[in-house]
């Protein structure tokens, strides 16, 4: 365990300076950002009913903006980026001489992953609570003072917690495709180019409502759109495909990473 | 000249492989049969010219490609079976040093310290040694070549290893810098009983330094041996050329013994030892034939290694 905290805290020294972090931070910003806008130029438009909580209506629009489309290729770039650091700086070779197993060095890289797209989610809902906050020091009529967001109980769609575990839940399968692809592809661009064709085909299916997308991995993300929860269960049927997808390709890409690859 | 192998005796193999066998994609052969032996403390030239096969000898040795089972063996276990237990014990440089260009030089050390679980103060001590301390907290893309070079050095000696790999180590370093390492790597052989396995394509970077050689030439082990098997190698290769005043008549009495040729004005003949050559003089003087000059044509190493890799063609 103490070699894997150290092979992980190498990891994050690895993250200085480099533009995935720099992307962690300003995506969680982009859509708080042009949403704030947004409120202020239109402000009238989005102004709750008397005796609304508008936490509910502000951050389902919110999250709305950031899972089509943006999400996906978010995760896309920055799962390419953190790996593309060994391509890029020709480390593999070094890293793979180094008196560590191949598992920790893998497991330390997903562990990382997960821990940036974490600390996404968490500064996306600083970034939009903050908008609220700032609207109703604005305006008083926006209310944002006047309640509280739903964090985890239901409130119309479901609290703000369940939300986000499920918006991460949809992500996963993207995560494990591309982590695979990253360390086998030298070419970021390839990478990129094959995220950008799904997250495509993903919304060119979701517009005309095709029942086959919740097969599809870059769907997932994009199906958190307007998302109302079973009454029965906490995962749709697209979110357990994203588990499944994950486990499936997470152990395939954990062989190969063990077995066949040489860097 | 071809195929001279030349096997140690007693000594602790850190390094050995057993018939090496390397080819991508099955077809295009790389190593054939490939014998190392490198004895512990020992400092190993591999000696090569550019596609000789030093640096993918170099990649199977670390694990970097895929080898035949029992074929490698390192601190005498198989790599394989070992791989953790035996990387404990090395520090390598490949090629260009692989580096972090976006974070400094002491973050890519730290990188290196924190998986090894080494002492902080061993940073400094490796800063020292290969004289980037002023350099250590800049971004490594400002560095210069050499920078970078040492910088890899550094990394390769932050563990104290037993065994160093390095490919090419005084690669884009200047004459300084060359004679700058090549001091540290005899002075960590001498001081630490290191044992030092580098690789090059020019023999004069590395004759000063090598205890041992090992010539390679298309995937083939040409030679083996210390240096002073090398040089008494170089010795056998050297001519004696003699000026008589009966070029003929001297032809006549050295062909048979010592088999002399004739070379245009003069007589060639493979020198053996300075005995051969107070025996040649005795016996051209008691024959009554005047010598006007007697040379040693030496071949420098760097000829012999022209000669073993230039002359060798894979069959």
């Amino acid at each position: 365990m103490k070699s894997f905290i150290a092979v992980f805290r190498t990891e994050l020294i690895k993250t200085k300076n480099s533009f995935a972090l720099w992307l962690v931070i300003l995506g969680a910003a982009f859509i708080p950002f042009f949403f704030l806008l947004n409120h202020i130029y239109d402000w009238d438009d989005y102004l709750p009913k008397p005796g609304e909580n508008p936490w509910n209506d502000y951050f389902r629009k919110g999250f709305n903006g950031t899972h089509f489309t943006f999400l996906p290729l978010l995760i896309v770039l920055l799962v390419v980026l953190l790996l593309n650091i060994e391509h890029k700086s020709n480390t593999w070779k070094h890293i793979f001489v180094l008196p560590v197993s191949k598992t920790k060095i893998f497991l330390s890289k997903y562990l990382l992953l997960i821990s940036l797209i974490i600390l996404f989610y968490c500064l996306l809902l600083i970034f939009l609570f903050s908008g609220g906050l700032f609207l109703s020091l604005w305006k008083n009529q926006f209310n944002f003072l006047e309640y509280r967001p739903s964090y985890f109980y239901a409130s119309i769609h479901s609290g703000i917690a369940a939300f986000v575990v499920r918006s991460f839940i949809s992500t996963l399968a993207i995560i494990a495709i591309h982590f695979w692809l990253s360390f086998r592809l030298k070419n970021l661009f390839v990478n990129i180019g094959i995220g950008l064709a799904g997250v495509v085909i993903a919304v060119s299916m979701y517009i005309p409502h095709w029942p086959s997308i919740i097969y599809l991995p870059y769907a997932f993300p994009v199906l958190m759109c307007n998302f109302i929860p079973g009454a029965h269960h906490f995962l749709s049927d697209f979110h357990v495909n994203s588990l499944f997808f994950f486990f499936v390709i997470f152990l395939l890409s954990y062989f190969d990473f063990i077995k066949k690859f040489k860097g | 000249m071809n195929n001279i192998h030349k096997s140690y005796n007693s000594n602790e193999l850190i390094i050995e492989t057993k018939d090496l066998n390397f080819s991508f994609n099955g077809k295009h052969t790389i190593l054939k049969n490939l014998n190392l032996k490198i004895e512990k403390g020992s400092i190993y030239g591999f000696l090569g010219p550019n596609v000789a096969g030093k640096t993918t000898t170099i990649r199977l040795l670390l694990g970097l490609l895929n080898y035949p089972k029992n074929s490698i063996h390192l601190f005498g276990k198989e790599l394989s079976k070992c791989r953790i237990e035996i990387f404990s014990k090395i520090g390598s440089l490949i090629e260009q040093p692989s580096l972090y260009e976006h974070i400094s030089g002491y973050d890519n050390l730290e990188i290196t310290r924190q998986i090894r679980n080494i002492s902080k103060k061993r940073i400094a001590e490796v800063l020292r040694l290969v004289k980037l301390t002023d350099a250590a907290h800049k971004k490594v893309k400002a560095y210069s070549l050499g920078m970078k070079q040492r910088l890899g050095l550094a990394i390769a000696l932050l563990a104290e290893p037993e065994l160093l790999i390095l490919d090419e180590p005084v690669n884009g370093l200047d004459p300084n810098g060359m004679v700058e390492i090549r001091e540290l790597l005899k002075n960590i052989n001498r001081e630490l009983g290191t044992t030092v396995f580098l690789s090059s394509h020019l023999l004069v970077e590395i004759e000063k330094i090598v205890t041992h050689i090992g010539i390679i030439s298309m995937g083939k082990l040409l030679f083996q041996g210390s240096i002073h098997e090398l040089h008494n190698l170089q010795i056998n290769q050297s001519e004696l050329h003699i000026e008589t005043s009966d070029n003929i008549a001297a032809f006549e009495l050295l062909r048979s013994k010592h088999n002399a040729h004739k070379i245009g004005a003069a007589l060639k003949i493979i020198y053996q030892s300075k005995e051969q050559v107070a025996q040649i003089v005795r016996e051209l003087i008691g024959n009554n034939i005047d010598i006007y000059e007697v040379t040693i044509e030496n071949k420098d190493l760097e000829q012999l290694f022209l000669q073993m890799t230039e002359n060798y063609t894979v069959c």
